[in-house]
């Protein structure tokens, strides 16, 4: 029974690591390319329209903290213990102001090179108008694009992507969604695949019979239950293009330095695959562990952390992403909801209501927070405890849509919907 | 992490399906479903993409029904109803389930099933024997711990898989997984290496084939769930609401079914439930309320006033009216009822046996082998529609087809993980998805899994000796019709298959390559 091993498969045991992951394709780079590009050339085809990514912060990020309303008295008094002390306060983790009422906690600081150079823009007191506080129907109703609506299944992307013309006609594939299973928002996406992780994405045993094995799969994904042929013909179709991209080696521009976690890497390899140029137009990213019922930790601990792994992030590909001046982008970062202004007896804050974006981009109008400010006191307060929604986050996304993303269906993206642009993208 | 498909009145109604499933409940708009589909995204598109034949018609989109008019029995002499049973109730229907069902019939079968404790496990109870932390508490395995024994962390994930691949109870098992799923607990949060083993037993095990409102109640005087869901420290002056919230929109009445108020309210009504925090304490980590610690005004849940001073019976009030009461049982039984039928008939159940299961939840008081008897009944399963396993599933039918030993259990987790799906790893609270959409993306991962079969560096060691030595193409292939696909192999994948294994360079390998494809096809995917 224990053949294989007692004989000890030396068929098997000789091979490197990169041929038993088995990648068919070869992968030798192009001279006077970066060594981490794949040999085969791509057509790009003339396009400026910049790559979404779509970072969604699972679990409902706290806005009060990552940009701190500290010209608004009521803050501090909401938040007694859990608030980010004012600029001038003398406090080691006083934040770092952005434009006299608004300002940026300490974990997050490195974003402000991004912010100074006007590629960083916040979107405050903004989010969906589910009222649910439900984490699932939240990013259900966020990632659909539309109020809750019993007969829409397709993500907002998803949608953007079936009714626009490929950036690259000759694209395998449009969207990659950096996970298990494809975020909502990419559900309906033409040539979209879930890959949870870009630099594994090959198969295991013997390299010589790679190619063969994927076919004789192929055949029998063609031919068998209706439901998964489209997926596994993306599959196979990605998998040689996908590999012959050297993700490890990948040498990020301008010496951005990622941090080491899982977030840090998808969004490394996010910046390598947009590089390739294999068309790929939409990248969603997830990060979870926002939601701090307790021991929030604003300043110092967990949520400072998290703060600090997303924005030292985002700033490495900013840096990054400067050191390729040709390819435009555009990451959107959001949350299901907002939390609960006033802080629980734990420590943490409850589920909420209005939230935050940000926007980075080389064709963001950023440098600034946008925002209708609807106020912090106890009128001013939606359900007498949340911060108010006073943009809708599709007026923000709308208009990345048709400006930057070059699809003018929005009827189709964000159905039901009249869009109120707000400027954010850069003329 | 991704997130779903919590399956309830309000959200299972938005909650669609990729491209796949249907959006109606209505039979009878099946059909036209599917043509819409195959008219819009090509039936056969993958073929054309490349280059194979058009696709055949799947089994995948016929009903044991349609089966049965078009065969009546299988090839195998099996009854397709009765195997859809199987494959309903355990993780991959082996020869020896179909011939044990065929022996019993389909009542006795169930039946047989639903009466786990008399079935016996013997077998099963031996390879648990390594095992020896199952029984102890919190504090044990804490100290353990303490004394640099980690080993026993894993024995709660591992003996799940062991009790998956080799248990007889098999309908109990998946009924566990579907509890674990329920009332999800991630991990890695504080404490749950200790806490998770013994919620494992007092809650999900204990009560899987039980009562519902014993089970919810039991979860609800569980530690790990108290401290995973941030109420332990709870306490008058600002109550947490987390589990307050989870505890009604994803245990008991779904999203839509009371306010934010009643949130807030049944959130003071559970201040104070905790556990025994003083490590020295011999009873550390078990359930423990502090009536200090506890609100003692009236509330007022869903319409019912709690009467002041009630103490640590507010909250068992709360889920009495949550799963017994005449407004909201009814409620608490659809919700149920249509995960349940979700996990044992398949995707987007009829409206009429998710009634019929909530009718039968208020009728039992929430007796959880009735309703199953209702979502298992021959009448229903007959109009059921294969579903996509779970990679899970996937894993653990491979254990059980092929004879196979676990020898380490790391390249089991370690393959789950790459398949998103280890057990205990979800952190939401809604825990795995249940819905095709969710998992039909993800293929390669699962191409992979079954790369591993031939694999020396994968260690359950499988038995692949039958497959093995001097046979011919055909009867090769006939060993692993009969035993993946337990005789109802494809004639596409047969040709496929064939001619892989046929190559003039065919060797030892190249056989056992075609064992991992079998496990990779498109057909091994589904139930």
């Amino acid at each position: 029974m224990h053949k294989c091993k007692q004989r000890g498969c030396n068929e098997y045991n000789n091979l490197s690591r990169r041929q038993f992951m088995g990648v068919g394709a070869a992968t030798a780079a192009a001279v006077g390319a970066p060594l981490w590009l794949p040999r085969v050339a791509f057509a790009d085809g003339p396009t400026d329209r910049d790559v979404l990514i779509a970072v969604f912060l699972r679990g409902g990020a706290d806005a009060l903290t990552m940009c701190v309303p500290h010209g608004d008295n009521h803050y501090y008094s909401l938040r007694p213990t859990l608030n980010i002390p004012r600029p001038d306060s003398g406090s080691q983790d006083a934040c770092t102001d952005l434009d006299g009422f608004f300002g940026i906690p300490k974990p997050m600081k490195s974003l402000k090179t991004a912010y100074n150079q006007g590629d960083l823009l916040y979107v405050h007191a903004t989010g969906t108008p589910d009222e649910s506080r439900s984490h699932f129907q939240a990013e259900y109703v966020t990632e659909i694009g539309k109020e809750l609506d019993a007969s829409v299944f397709t993500g907002w992307i998803g949608r953007h992507l079936t009714s626009a013309a490929p950036a690259s006609p000759t694209a395998i594939l449009r969207a990659v969604g950096i996970n298990s299973a494809l975020q909502r928002s990419l559900v309906g996406a033409p040539l979209a695949l879930p890959i949870p992780n870009l630099s594994d994405f090959g198969i295991e045993g013997w390299s010589e019979t790679v190619d063969d094995r994927m076919a004789a799969i192929g055949q029998m994904y063609a031919q068998g239950p209706v439901q998964l042929q489209i997926t596994a013909a993306n599959t196979i179709t990605t998998f040689n293009t996908i590999n012959a991209i050297d993700f490890e080696n990948y040498t990020p521009s301008n010496d951005a330095v990622y941090p080491d976690s899982w977030f840090a890497q998808s969004m490394k390899s996010s910046a390598a695959l947009i590089k390739s140029g294999i068309g790929v137009e939409a990248i969603c990213v997830d990060i979870g562990g926002w939601d701090t019922h307790a021991d929030q930790q604003p300043r110092e601990g967990y949520m400072a952390d998290l703060m600090q792994e997303v924005a030292d992030t985002l700033s490495a590909f900013h840096a990054d992403m400067k050191g390729d001046s040709t390819k435009n982008y555009v990451v959107a970062v959001m949350s299901e909801f907002g939390r609960i202004c006033f802080e629980n007896a734990t420590a943490g804050t409850d589920h909420g209501h209005g939230g935050l974006m940000m926007l980075l981009g080389n064709n963001i109008d950023g440098g600034r927070v946008l925002t209708d400010w609807p106020g912090l006191g106890d009128d001013e307060l939606f359900q007498g405890q949340d911060l108010a929604i006073t943009i809708d986050y599709r007026d923000i996304l709308a208009e990345i849509v048709q400006y930057r993303l070059g699809n003018s269906n929005l009827t189709e993206v964000f159905p039901g919907y009249t869009p109120v642009f707000r400027g954010v993208t850069a003329v | 992490m991704g997130m779903q498909a919590t399956v309830q009145r309000k959200i299972s109604q938005f909650v669609r399906p990729l491209l796949f499933d249907d959006p109606t409940d209505d039979a009878n708009e099946r059909g036209n479903h599917l043509s819409r589909r195959d008219m819009l995204f090509g039936k056969g598109l993958g073929s054309a993409l490349l280059g194979g034949a058009m696709s055949i018609p799947a089994f995948a989109e016929k009903t044991v029904e349609d089966e049965i008019a078009e065969q009546g029995k299988d090839a195998k002499g099996y009854d397709p109803l009765l195997r859809r049973l199987v494959d309903r109730c355990c993780y991959g229907a082996s020869k020896q389930d179909l011939d044990l069902a065929a022996e019993m019939g389909y009542d006795d079968y169930l039946d047989y099933q639903l009466d786990h404790t008399n079935i016996d496990d013997s077998d099963l109870q031996d390879r648990l024997s390594d095992f020896v932390s199952l029984n102890w508490s919190a504090k044990q395995l804490a100290d353990a711990a303490n004394e640099g024994n980690y080993e026993v962390f894993y024995e709660i994930i591992n003996s799940t898989i062991m009790r998956s691949a080799y248990s007889k109870r098999q309908l109990y098992e998946r009924m566990c997984e579907f509890w674990r799923d329920h009332f999800n607990i991630f991990i890695e949060k504080d404490y749950m290496y200790y806490m998770l083993p013994t919620d494992t037993r007092d809650v999900v095990r204990k009560h899987a084939l039980g009562s519902f409102p014993d089970m919810a109640s039991a979860s609800m005087h569980s530690p790990a769930m108290l401290i995973y869901l941030d109420n332990d420290p709870s306490s008058k002056e600002a109550p947490n609401q987390n589990y307050a919230r989870e505890l009604m929109e994803l245990h008991t009445l779904g999203v839509g079914n009371y306010t934010q108020k009643d949130v807030e309210e049944v959130a003071r009504c559970l201040t104070g439930y905790s556990f025994v925090w003083e490590y020295d304490h011999p009873n550390w980590g078990k359930f423990k309320f502090y009536n200090w610690a506890h609100d003692k005004k009236k509330k007022k849940v869903l319409g019912y006033e709690i009467p002041k001073k009630g103490g640590v019976k507010d909250a068992e009030i709360v889920l009495d009216i949550l799963t017994n009461s005449p407004e909201y049982a009814p409620i608490t039984g659809r919700f149920i009822g249509r995960k349940m039928a979700n996990w044992l008939w398949g995707y987007n159940p009829p409206e009429a046996l998710v009634n019929s299961i909530a009718d039968t939840y208020v009728s039992s008081g929430g007796n959880i082998k009735k309703m199953i008897k209702v979502a298992l009944s021959p009448e229903w399963l007959v109009q059921s529609l294969p579903k996509m396993k779970r990679p899970y599933h996937l894993v653990m039918s491979t254990l059980r087809m092929l004879p196979s030993e676990i020898i380490d259990f790391w390249s089991i987790r370690y393959t789950l993980s790459l398949m998103g799906h280890e057990p205990y790893q979800w952190s939401p609270p809604n825990g795995y998805s249940d819905q095709l959409e969710y998992w039909a993306g993800g293929l390669l991962p699962r191409w992979r899994y079954g790369s591993y079969i031939y694999s020396q560096n994968y260690n359950p060691l499988f038995d692949i000796s039958a497959f093995e030595g001097e046979m011919d193409t055909d009867t090769f292939i006939k060993r692993v019709d009969n035993t993946f696909f337990g005789g109802k192999m494809s004639q596409a994948d047969r040709t496929i298959l064939w001619n892989y294994a046929d190559e003039s360079i065919a060797s030892v390998w190249r056989r056992r390559e075609v064992l991992g494809l079998a496990v990779s096809s498109s057909n091994f995917q589904w139930y």
